[in-house]
C-alpha cells in the first residue's frame, strides 16, 4: 500500500513536471509573436484611419489637442506676448522679458515634427489615387500653413529632408523653404480645384467639413499671406504670388473663414483652456487702441477687470517685485471675453484664417502698386467691415462709424504712467505710410488672437506700433526693440548638433533672438 | 499497476533526459537510476552493486552512501587506516559487504534507521545485541571502552534554541561511544545510555554542548548559537539555502528583529544604513509610500534600477511596501549581478530575498506585537516674522508674499473682512503639520505536528501622516501551511492577502493638491485660524474658496486643497504559492513551484468645485489599475560525494514568468452636478488610458558547486532565457557565471586568534528582456476616432541588455568572532542597454529606442563587525557598514554623446559621455569673463543664464556609512544606528520659492535699503546699485530657480535609529505561565541630525525620480514609539 501511495506521489511529481516542461516547450514562435503584439494599437491603417489623421493634423496645427500646456508653451508665452496682444501676470514667467525659455518652446517644435507632420506625411504618402486627390491636396495646404508658422519662429527648419531615420536631418533656408511653399499651395489648389467634387475628409475635416471650395480660397489666402510676408526681401516674386493667389480666389466674405471647431473632451480652444490660470491679461496696447478707437470689438475681445469693472491693459515685461504690485495685480486689469475662457473652451472654436487678412493683404499689394483687383482704400474698409462682422458686429451704421472714426488711441496711464501708442485714427489716411500703420494696425486687430501672425507682421512692417518692455532679460535684445525670432531649439542642437551648426550661417547672423529673418529686412 | 508502473518509469527516463546535464556532470552509475527509495529499509535487504580497487574503507562507505540512502557514523582515527580494500563486482546486500570489510578489522556494524554505525568490537563482554562477533582481530586500536555494567538508563529531554523554539535533527551522542540518536521535529529525544554518560548535543549553527546525565531520566537542554562564520546559511537566489562560507559573492542578512523594532510602514526603509551599498530614497508621500532601492548604483539609464523582491520563493510583481514587517524572519539582500543571476532579467539589480516567519512542529506558539509611534516633521523650512503680508513694503491684503511692511501688531483688514493685528505667526508651519499616530498590532498562531505545520498571522496598521487629511490602513493575513507526507514529500502553501487604502497619499511639487506649495508660500503674517476658515457658500449653495488672491495659477488656501481635493487610493493584493517537493533520495530531490502576486488597485481623484487648477469646476477621475504576476518553476537539486574530498551539488531547473497588467482611467472632465462624484454624473466622460500586457519569459537553468574538503568552493551557474519581449531573432539569451571561494583559515595553519578567513572572486552575466511592444511602429486611435501617430521610433532589432560583473572580497574574523570585517569591491559593466533617448525631432519621432552604450559601476563594500565587551551580563556589539559606488558612462551610441533624461525646472539631468548618471545641469548666474566676478545689468540685477546649460554636479552619494551599536545588559538592551551619506548635490526649490515670496528668514537679506550685489557690470566696473530684496530673490529664486544659487551638499550625519529594550526576566514569565517572552522597547526612527548643510532633509526629493531635486516636498518626520512583543 505504502509503495503504492509513494508511486501516485511520484507519477503526480512526474506529470506536473513533464506538463510544465511541456509548457515550456509550448512556447512556440506564434505565440510568443502574439504577446508582444499589442492588441489595443494599430499596426495597418485602413482609409478610415487615414482620414483619422487630419484632425490630429489641425489640432497639432493650433498647438492644442490633448496636452494641457501645448498651446500656453507653444505660443502663449511666446507669439501671444511678443506681439503684446497680452501681458503676462505669473511672476515665474521670464519670457515676458524676452527670456527664450528652451523647456516652453520645444512644444512648438513638438507639435510640428511629432504630431502635425508625421499625420500629414501618412496622409499625403498614403493618398495616391484618383479618388484620394483632395484629400492630398487638403493636406498639402495644411502642411503648407504649419510649417509657415514654424519658419517664422526659427526661420531656417529642417523641411525638405523630414522623417529620415539618421544622425543629421539638414536644415533648409527660409527661403527655399518659402519658394517651397508657394509651390505646394500652387500645385494643392490646382490638383484641388481639378477634382473639386470628389468627397474630401467629409466630418473629419474640423475646419470646413469637407467643403473643398474653402479649401480652395483658404489655399490662395494663405499664398497671399506668404506673399506679403516676402514682398520686401523678394518683391518680383512676391507680386507675382499674390497676384496669382488673388485670381485664383481668395476669402472675401465671412461665410468662409476658416474655425477650428473644438470639442470635449480632447479638443479645446487653446487659449480660453490658459485663460483661466490668470498668468496674462490685456495688454496697455489693446487698451489703447480699442479704448481709443471705441472698438466695438473690445466687449467682445475682454471683459471689465474682477475688482474694477473697467477695461484695463498692463504692460509688458515687468519683473516679479513689479507684477506684484497692486497697480498691476491680474485683478484689476482685464482677462479675456467669457467666450474665451475655461467654460467655453470646448465650445468656441479657434480662429484659424479670415477674409478679413486677406482685405488687409490686398490693401497692402495695392499700396504696392500690384494688381490686387481693387484699391488700398475700399479692401482697408472691407476688411475692418470682414473683421466686426467676424465677431458678431453686423450693423452697418456702427460699422461704417467705425470705419470714419477720427479719434486718436488713447493714453493708458496707469502705475508706468503709460502714454498713447500711436496717433493715427481709424479713417484711412492719405499719407502711405501712415496707411500702411493703419493697414498694419486693423489687421493687428484683425487677426487676434492668432499671435504667430500678428508678430510675424510687426517684424515685417514694424506696426503696429509697440511699447518697449519694462525691463528685458534677454541681453541681445534691448527693452525697445522688438524681439525678432526664437534660438533654434536645445532639443535640436541636442540631438541635431551638426545640422543646427550648419543652419547658422544660413541666418546671416548669431543664433539669437536678435537676428532677423530672411524676409525681416529693415 | 504494473502498466501505471511502467508508465511511472518511463516518466522517471523522461525526467533524466530532461536532466541530462546534471547528469553529464555527476556521471553516476546507471545503477543508481534503479535505486528504489522507500522508507525503513534493512542493510540486509538492499542490494547494491559495486566493486572496490585498492580502495580505503572511507572511500567504500563514501560509495554505499552515494548508492543507497545510508549514511555512516564513525570515527576517523578507527577507520582510517584501513586501505586498499578490493572487492569484486557484484551485486550484495549491504549488510554482505560490510561484513566481508570489515571482516578482518577489530570493527563492527549496526544499523540505527538510516544510519549505520561503525563501532569497535567489545573484545571483553560479547553481548547478545551484537550479530557479528568475530574473533579479536590483529587490528585493535584504542577503542572505547563502554563499561557494561554500568547502569543503562533511557534518557529523554527536549532541545530547544535559546528562544525556547525546538530543535529538530538536533545529534544527541552519548561521549566515547556510538550511541546516538537524534531529535523529532519536537525537539524530542529519548536514548538509553549508561547513567553516568556525558550526552553530546551538536548541531549546525549551534555550539556544540556536552551534558552529564547524572542518573537523571529527563534532561532540557538549551543550545546556543554557535560560530557564526562557520555555520551561517543564507537563504539565496531561487530560495536554495546555503552555508555562508560556500558562497563566492557579497551577501548580507538582515534578521527580522532589525526591522520590526523600530518599525516603517514601508519595512524596506528600515534597511537604510543597515546593509553596505543599498541606497534607498525615501519617497516623501506620507506613509507607506515606495522607496527607491539601488543596490550598487544605477546601472539602467532609463529602465528600472530596482532590485527583484522575493517573498518566500514568491517573485514580486513590484514593491514590499504593503508587507507587515512583522512577519518578516530575514531578508537576504543579493547585491550583485553575480548573486542573483539566477533570477534572470528580474534579479539584474539585485535580488532582496524576504523569509517570513512560519510553523515549526511543535506547541502552539501565539506571538502578538504591537506598536505606537508619533510622527513629527522633522526639518521645517526656516521663515521670517518681522515682515507682513504684501508688496514694495506695503500692507496688500490679497498679496501671496511677504514684502509688506513691519509687522508690529498694527491693525490690517484680512482678505476676508477680518481685522487682525499684523504679526509674524512663528508656530504656523508647526500647527499645520500634526504629529500623527502610527499603531500597528500583529498577531501570529502556528504549531504543528512533523506531518502538518501551520502559520497564520494577522497584521493591522493605521498610520497617520503629518497632513492632517493623509492616513493609510493596512491589514495582512498570512496562512502558511506545511504539509510533510511520508519522509519523502512535502507540500508547502502560502496564501497572503493584504488590503490597504491610502487617503490622500501626498504629492510633492505643483501636482495634486498645491497644499504643501499653498503652505509653504502662505505669509507669514495669516494666522492659521484665518486661513481655517477656508470656504464660504454662494446663493446656489455651492462651496466657493475663501482664498487671499483669488484666481491664483499656481497656489490655493492650503487648507481648502486638504479638505476639497481628495486622492484615494486602494489596493488588494493576494500572493500564492505552492511548492511541493519530492525526495528521491538523500541527495536528490525535485521542486516544483507555481505563485502568484496579483494588486488590484483603484483610485478615485475628487475634485471640488472652485479648485483654480480645475478647469471644468468639479471634476472627478477614476482608475483601476491590475497587475499579476504568475510564476511556475522547477528545481532538480542534488548534492554528491564524488569520492575523496570532493562534493558535487547543483540544481537544474527551467520556469516561466508571466505577467498580466492592464489599466484603465475614466475621466468625468467635469461634473453636471458640482461636488456629486459619481461617473453617471459626468460632463464629458473619456476613458483616457487603457493598456494590456501579457510579457513572458521562460527559463531553463542549471548550477553546480564543486566542493573540496568543506574549504574550497567552485561555484557555476548558467541561464538561458527567452523573452516574448524581444523579436525573434535576439528571444533567446544565455549568461554564465562562475566563482570561486576558499575558507582560508580551513586550508593552512594560521594563528590561533584567526578564527575565520575566506577569500572569494566572482564573475557573472546576467540579462534584461526588456519591455514588450518595441518592435515595430504602432497607430493609436484617439479621442473622436483620431489617428494618432507614434512619437517613439520602434527598434527592429532590440537586443537584451547585458551586464556583466565581477566581484572580489575577503571576510576574516579574528578573536572567536569578536572583531572581524568582510571587503568587496566589485565592477559591473552594462551594454545594450535598451536607452529611451530623444530621437531627432525633423526624424518625426520625438525619441526612439536604442541598444546601447556602456555604463561601469565599480565600488567598495566594506562591513566591520566587532564585540568589544562580552561578559556574562553584558555585550556591546559594533558594526560599520561603508560603501561607495563610481558610475562612468562611458559611451552611449555612435553620434550620441549625450542624453536628456529628466528636464525639470530646476535642472537638466543629462547622461554624457564621459560623466556619471545623475549629473545635474542648472541655470546659473553669469561670471564676467576677466574679473570672474558675478555680472549684474545696468539697474544691478544679476544676469542669469537662460536655460539649465551649467555643471553643477552629480546628486548620488560619494560614499555612505552606517554605524550601528547593540549594547544588551541583562534583560535591557539598547542600540543605536548613525546613518553617514557623504557628497552629492541637492537643489532646494522650496527655499527658491519662499526666498522670492518674502517668506523666508534669508529673505531679510536687504530689507531696508536693498541689496548692492558684490558684482560687475558688462563693462567690468564694479556694481554700484542697489536693487531691492525683492526685487533680487523674484529674479534668482521662484518657480524656474537659479538652481546654482539653490544647490546644497546633500551630505549629512543622522541619529537614524535609536532603541531601548527590557525584557521580562525568564523566572517571572515562568511563574506567570502565561508568557513566554515579553519585551517592551522604546524606539525612535531618524531623530537628529549630527551634520547637515541643507535646509531641508537632503532625503526628501521630488518623487522617485527625482534625484537631487527637491520642491515643494512634504518634510521627512521624526518618529518616537513604544513597541511590545509578547509570546504566549
Amino acid at each position: 500500500m505504502k509503495y503504492r501511495i509513494l508511486t501516485s506521489f511520484k507519477l503526480i511529481m512526474v506529470t506536473a513536471l513533464l506538463f510544465s516542461t511541456l509548457t515550456w516547450t509550448g512556447c512556440t514562435k506564434k505565440e510568443f509573436n502574439d504577446r508582444n503584439t499589442d492588441p489595443t494599437r494599430l499596426t495597418t491603417l485602413d482609409a478610415r484611419d487615414i482620414m483619422g489623421f487630419f484632425p490630429t493634423a489641425l489640432y497639432a496645427g493650433m498647438n492644442t489637442g490633448p496636452g494641457m500646456i501645448d498651446y500656453q508653451q507653444s505660443q502663449g508665452l511666446f507669439a501671444d506676448m511678443y506681439c503684446q496682444y497680452f501681458a503676462g501676470t505669473q511672476t515665474a514667467f521670464s519670457t515676458l522679458r524676452y527670456v527664450i525659455n528652451q523647456q516652453f518652446v520645444r512644444y512648438q517644435w513638438y507639435s510640428t515634427y511629432i504630431t502635425a507632420m508625421p499625420a500629414l506625411v501618412t496622409i499625403i504618402n498614403q493618398s495616391n489615387t484618383d479618388a484620394t486627390i483632395p484629400l492630398k491636396s487638403i493636406a498639402r495646404i495644411w502642411k503648407a500653413f504649419v510649417f509657415h508658422r514654424t519658419t517664422d519662429y526659427f526661420g531656417p527648419i529642417p523641411y525638405s529632408r523630414i522623417g529620415l531615420d539618421s544622425t543629421v536631418i539638414p536644415y533648409d533656408a527660409q527661403k527655399d523653404i518659402y519658394y517651397d511653399l508657394f509651390k505646394e499651395l500652387t500645385e494643392a489648389v490646382t490638383d484641388l480645384k481639378a477634382n473639386i467634387s470628389k468627397p474630401s475628409f467629409g466630418d473629419q475635416d474640423k475646419i470646413y467639413s469637407g467643403d473643398n471650395n474653402k479649401w480652395v480660397a483658404f489655399g490662395n489666402s494663405l499664398r497671399l499671406r506668404l506673399a506679403l510676408r516676402i514682398s520686401k526681401v523678394d518683391p518680383q516674386k512676391a507680386q507675382a504670388e499674390a497676384e496669382a493667389a488673388v485670381a485664383s480666389g481668395v476669402l472675401t466674405d465671412v461665410g468662409q473663414d476658416a474655425y477650428m471647431k473644438v470639442s470635449a473632451p480632447e479638443n479645446y480652444n487653446g487659449l480660453a483652456r490658459i485663460s483661466g490660470w490668470n498668468e496674462f491679461r490685456m495688454s496697455a496696447n489693446m487698451e489703447s487702441l480699442l479704448k481709443g478707437y471705441q472698438d466695438p470689438r473690445l466687449s467682445k475681445f475682454f471683459q471689465p477687470a474682477v475688482n474694477t469693472g473697467q477695461y484695463t491693459g498692463l504692460r509688458q515685461g515687468m519683473i516679479p517685485a513689479e507684477q506684484a504690485l497692486p497697480q498691476n495685480d491680474y485683478g484689476i486689469a482685464s482677462n479675456l471675453n467669457q467666450s474665451l475662457t475655461p467654460d467655453s473652451m470646448f465650445v468656441t472654436p479657434m480662429p484659424v484664417l479670415h477674409s478679413a487678412e486677406s482685405y488687409f493683404l490686398r490693401a497692402e499689394g495695392a499700396l504696392n502698386g500690384w494688381n490686387m483687383g481693387g484699391n488700398a482704400a475700399d479692401f482697408y474698409a472691407k476688411g475692418i467691415e470682414m473683421s466686426l462682422r467676424t465677431w458678431g458686429i453686423n450693423d452697418m451704421t456702427a460699422i461704417n462709424n467705425y470705419i470714419s472714426g477720427s479719434s486718436l488711441p488713447s493714453a493708458p496711464g496707469g502705475y508706468f504712467n503709460t502714454p498713447a501708442l500711436t496717433n493715427i485714427p481709424v479713417k484711412f489716411s492719405t499719407d502711405p505710410e501712415q496707411e500702411r500703420e493703419q493697414i498694419q494696425t486693423q489687421k493687428w486687430l484683425a487677426v487676434f488672437p492668432d499671435g504667430f501672425e500678428a508678430w510675424a507682421e510687426m517684424r515685417r512692417t514694424g506696426y503696429p506700433k509697440f511699447y518697449p518692455l519694462i525691463h528685458s532679460e534677454n541681453p541681445d535684445v534691448p527693452a525697445n526693440e522688438m524681439i525678432r525670432r526664437i534660438p533654434f531649439t536645445d532639443v535640436d542642437k541636442a540631438t541635431n548638433g551638426p545640422a543646427v551648426q550648419a543652419a547658422i550661417p544660413l541666418l546671416g547672423g548669431p543664433d539669437n533672438a536678435a537676428t532677423r529673418l530672411w524676409w525681416d529686412v529693415k | 499497476m504494473i502498466c501505471k508502473l511502467h508508465v511511472a518509469k518511463s516518466l522517471i527516463h523522461s525526467i533524466m533526459r530532461t536532466g541530462v546535464i546534471f547528469l553529464v556532470i555527476l556521471g553516476v552509475t546507471t545503477q543508481l537510476l534503479n535505486a528504489s527509495p522507500s522508507r525503513g529499509q534493512d542493510i540486509s535487504k538492499v542490494k547494491i552493486k559495486m566493486e572496490l580497487r585498492h580502495e580505503s574503507l572511507v572511500q567504500a562507505f563514501q560509495k554505499i552512501e552515494s548508492l543507497s540512502v545510508f549514511h555512516f557514523m564513525y570515527r576517523s582515527k578507527e577507520v582510517n587506516d584501513i586501505q586498499n580494500l578490493d572487492m569484486a563486482y557484484g551485486e550484495h546486500s549491504i549488510q554482505e559487504v560490510l561484513d566481508q570489510l570489515l571482516s578482518n578489522t577489530s570493527l563492527t556494524f549496526r544499523q540505527i534507521g538510516n544510519q549505520v554505525l561503525i563501532t569497535a568490537r567489545k573484545p571483553q563482554k560479547k553481548t547478545a545485541e551484537s550479530p557479528h562477533q568475530q574473533p579479536t582481530g590483529s587490528y585493535n586500536a584504542e577503542a572505547p571502552m563502554v563499561e557494561a555494567d554500568k547502569a543503562v538508563i533511557v534518557v529523554k529531554g527536549r532541545v530547544t534554541n535559546e528562544k525556547g523554539e525546538p530543535l529538530a535533527g538536533v545529534s544527541v551522542t552519548q561521549k566515547g561511544s556510538t550511541k546516538g540518536t537524534s531529535t523529532d521535529a519536537g525537539g524530542n529525544f529519548s536514548l538509553s545510555v549508561d547513567e553516568e554518560a556525558v550526552l553530546v548535543f551538536t548541531y549546525v549553527d549551534f555550539t556544540t554542548q556536552e551534558l552529564n546525565v547524572n542518573r537523571r531520566a529527563a534532561l532540557d537542554v538549551v543550545l546556543q548559537p554557535g560560530n557564526k562564520s562557520l555555520n551561517a546559511v543564507i537563504v539565496t537566489a531561487l530560495g536554495i539555502t546555503r552555508s555562508v562560507k560556500s558562497l563566492t559573492y557579497s551577501a548580507q542578512v538582515v534578521k527580522g528583529s532589525e526591522v520590526n523594532e523600530a518599525k516603517e510602514t514601508n519595512v524596506i526603509n528600515s534597511l537604510q544604513g543597515k546593509v553596505a551599498g543599498l541606497t534607498i530614497t525615501k519617497n516623501a508621500v506620507g506613509p507607506g509610500g515606495e522607496s527607491k532601492v539601488l543596490l550598487r548604483g544605477n546601472r539602467s539609464l532609463s529602465g528600472n534600477n530596482d532590485p527583484l523582491y522575493v517573498i518566500d520563493g514568491v517573485p514580486l510583481a513590484g514593491g514590499i511596501e504593503m508587507l507587515n514587517p512583522d512577519d518578516v524572519e530575514s531578508m537576504s539582500v543579493l547585491k550583485g549581478a553575480s548573486a542573483a543571476a539566477l533570477y534572470g532579467s528580474q534579479g539584474q539589480n539585485g535580488a532582496i530575498i524576504i523569509t517570513t516567519r512560519r510553523a515549526r512542529p511543535g506547541k502552539v506558539n501565539i506571538d502578538y506585537n504591537g506598536g505606537v509611534s508619533l510622527d513629527r516633521a522633522a526639518v521645517l523650512p526656516k521663515l521670517q516674522y518681522q515682515y507682513g503680508q504684501g508688496d514694495g513694503g506695503n500692507y496688500v491684503s490679497n498679496s501671496e508674499h511677504s514684502w509688506g511692511p513691519k509687522a508690529d501688531g498694527q491693525p490690517v483688514q484680512l482678505w476676508n473682512g477680518d481685522t487682525v493685528a499684523l504679526r509674524g505667526q512663528p508656530d504656523r508651519l508647526k500647527d499645520f503639520f500634526r504629529t500623527a499616530l502610527t499603531t500597528t498590532n500583529s498577531l501570529s498562531l502556528s504549531g504543528g505536528t512533523d506531518q502538518l505545520q501551520a502559520y497564520f498571522s494577522y497584521g493591522n496598521t493605521h498610520a497617520q501622516g503629518i497632513m492632517r487629511n493623509n492616513d493609510l490602513d493596512r491589514h495582512n493575513i498570512d496562512l502558511k501551511v506545511g504539509y510533510k507526507v511520508g519522509s519523502k514529500f512535502t507540500l508547502n502553501s502560502k496564501l497572503t492577502y493584504i488590503y490597504e487604502a491610502v487617503n490622500n497619499r501626498v504629492t510633492p511639487g505643483e501636482g495634486g493638491t498645491y497644499a504643501l506649495p499653498s503652505i509653504f508660500r502662505s505669509p507669514t503674517s495669516i494666522p492659521i485660524s484665518e486661513m481655517k476658515k477656508y470656504a464660504t457658500v454662494d446663493a446656489n449653495g455651492t462651496e466657493q474658496q475663501s482664498y487671499w488672491k483669488p484666481g491664483s495659477s499656481i497656489l490655493e488656501n492650503p487648507y481648502w486643497a486638504l479638505n476639497r481635493v481628495g486622492y484615494f487610493q486602494k489596493k488588494d493584493r493576494v500572493i500564492g504559492l505552492l511548492v511541493a517537493k519530492y525526495k528521491f533520495a538523500e541527495w536528490i530531490d525535485l521542486q516544483i513551484r507555481g505563485s502568484m502576486d496579483k494588486t488590484m488597485q483603484q483610485t478615485d481623484n475628487k475634485v471640488w468645485a472652485d479648485n483654480y487648477f480645475s478647469l471644468v469646476g468639479a471634476d472627478y477621475n477614476y482608475g483601476t489599475a491590475n497587475n499579476l504576476s504568475t510564476n511556475v518553476d522547477a528545481l532538480l537539486s542534488f548534492h554528491h560525494s564524488l569520492g575523496g574530498k570532493f562534493e558535487l551539488s547543483g540544481n537544474v531547473g527551467g520556469a516561466s514568468q508571466q505577467g498580466n497588467f492592464a489599466t484603465e482611467a475614466l475621466a468625468a472632465n467635469g461634473l453636471n452636478k458640482p461636488n456629486f462624484f459619481f461617473l453617471s454624473n459626468a460632463k464629458n466622460p473619456f476613458i483616457t488610458d487603457l493598456y494590456g500586457k501579457n510579457p513572458r519569459v521562460v527559463s531553463a537553468y542549471a548550477t553546480a558547486t564543486l566542493k573540496y574538503n568543506d574549504y574550497l568552493f567552485l561555484d557555476v551557474t548558467g541561464r538561458n532565457d527567452w523573452s516574448s519581449a524581444l523579436p525573434e531573432n535576439s528571444r533567446s539569451y544565455f549568461y554564465p557565471s562562475i566563482g570561486l571561494s576558499g575558507i582560508i583559515s580551513d586550508m593552512v595553519q594560521l594563528p590561533s586568534w584567526i578564527t575565520y578567513g575566506k577569500a572569494r572572486i566572482t564573475f557573472a552575466n546576467s540579462g534584461y528582456g526588456g519591455q514588450q511592444y518595441l518592435d515595430r511602429n504602432y497607430y493609436q486611435v484617439g479621442a473622436g476616432g483620431t489617428s494618432i501617430s507614434p512619437t517613439i521610433r520602434a527598434l527592429g532589432t532590440y537586443k537584451p541588455e547585458l551586464t556583466s560583473s565581477y566581484e572580489a572580497g575577503l571576510e576574516w574574523n579574528f578573536f572567536k568572532d569578536r572583531f572581524g570585517f568582510e571587503v568587496t569591491y566589485y565592477n559591473t559593466r552594462s551594454k545594450n542597454q535598451l536607452l529611451e533617448i530623444s530621437d531627432l525631432i525633423p526624424s518625426l519621432f520625438n525619441q526612439k529606442y536604442i541598444n546601447a552604450g556602456l555604463i561601469v559601476n565599480s565600488g567598495v563594500e566594506l562591513n566591520v563587525h566587532a564585540t568589544p565587551v562580552k561578559t556574562r551580563n553584558f555585550t556591546w556589539n559594533a558594526g560599520l557598514n561603508y560603501s561607495s559606488n563610481k558610475n562612468k558612462i562611458k559611451s552611449l551610441t555612435p553620434g550620441v554623446d549625450a542624453v536628456i533624461l529628466q528636464d525639470d525646472r530646476e535642472a537638466q539631468i543629462r547622461a554624457q559621455v564621459g560623466g556619471s548618471f545623475g549629473d545635474m545641469y542648472v541655470k546659473d548666474w553669469t561670471r564676467d569673463s576677466v574679473t570672474g566676478k558675478h555680472l549684474v545689468d545696468n539697474n544691478g540685477m544679476p544676469i542669469l543664464t537662460s536655460g539649465n546649460t551649467v555643471f553643477l554636479g552629480n546628486y548620488n552619494p560619494k560614499f555612505m556609512m552606517g554605524f550601528s551599536n547593540n549594547f544588551s545588559y541583562k534583560n535591557f538592551s539598547m542600540s543605536f544606528l548613525i546613518d553617514y551619506r557623504n557628497g552629492g548635490y541637492v537643489i532646494a526649490g522650496t527655499q527658491a520659492l519662499i526666498d522670492a515670496d518674502g517668506h523666508s528668514a534669508a529673505s531679510l537679506r536687504g530689507r531696508e535699503g536693498g541689496i548692492v550685489l558684490d558684482a560687475v557690470t558688462a563693462d567690468g566696473k564694479a556694481n554700484t546699485k542697489a536693487v531691492t530684496s525683492q526685487a533680487y530673490f523674484g529674479a534668482i529664486g521662484d518657480r524656474y530657480p537659479t538652481g546654482m544659487l539653490y544647490a546644497y551638499s546633500a551630505t549629512n550625519i543622522r541619529l537614524r535609529e535609536f532603541t531601548l529594550g527590557y525584557k521580562l526576566p525568564r523566572k517571572m514569565l515562568e511563574n506567570s505561565k502565561v508568557f513566554r517572552d515579553v519585551k517592551f522597547s522604546l524606539v525612535g526612527r531618524n531623530l537628529f541630525f549630527f551634520k547637515r548643510d541643507a535646509p531641508i532633509d537632503p532625503e526628501v526629493t521630488l518623487g522617485l525620480g527625482g534625484g537631487g531635486l527637491e520642491y515643494g516636498a512634504l518634510p521627512s518626520t521624526r518618529n518616537y514609539g513604544l513597541d511590545v512583543k509578547l509570546s504566549f
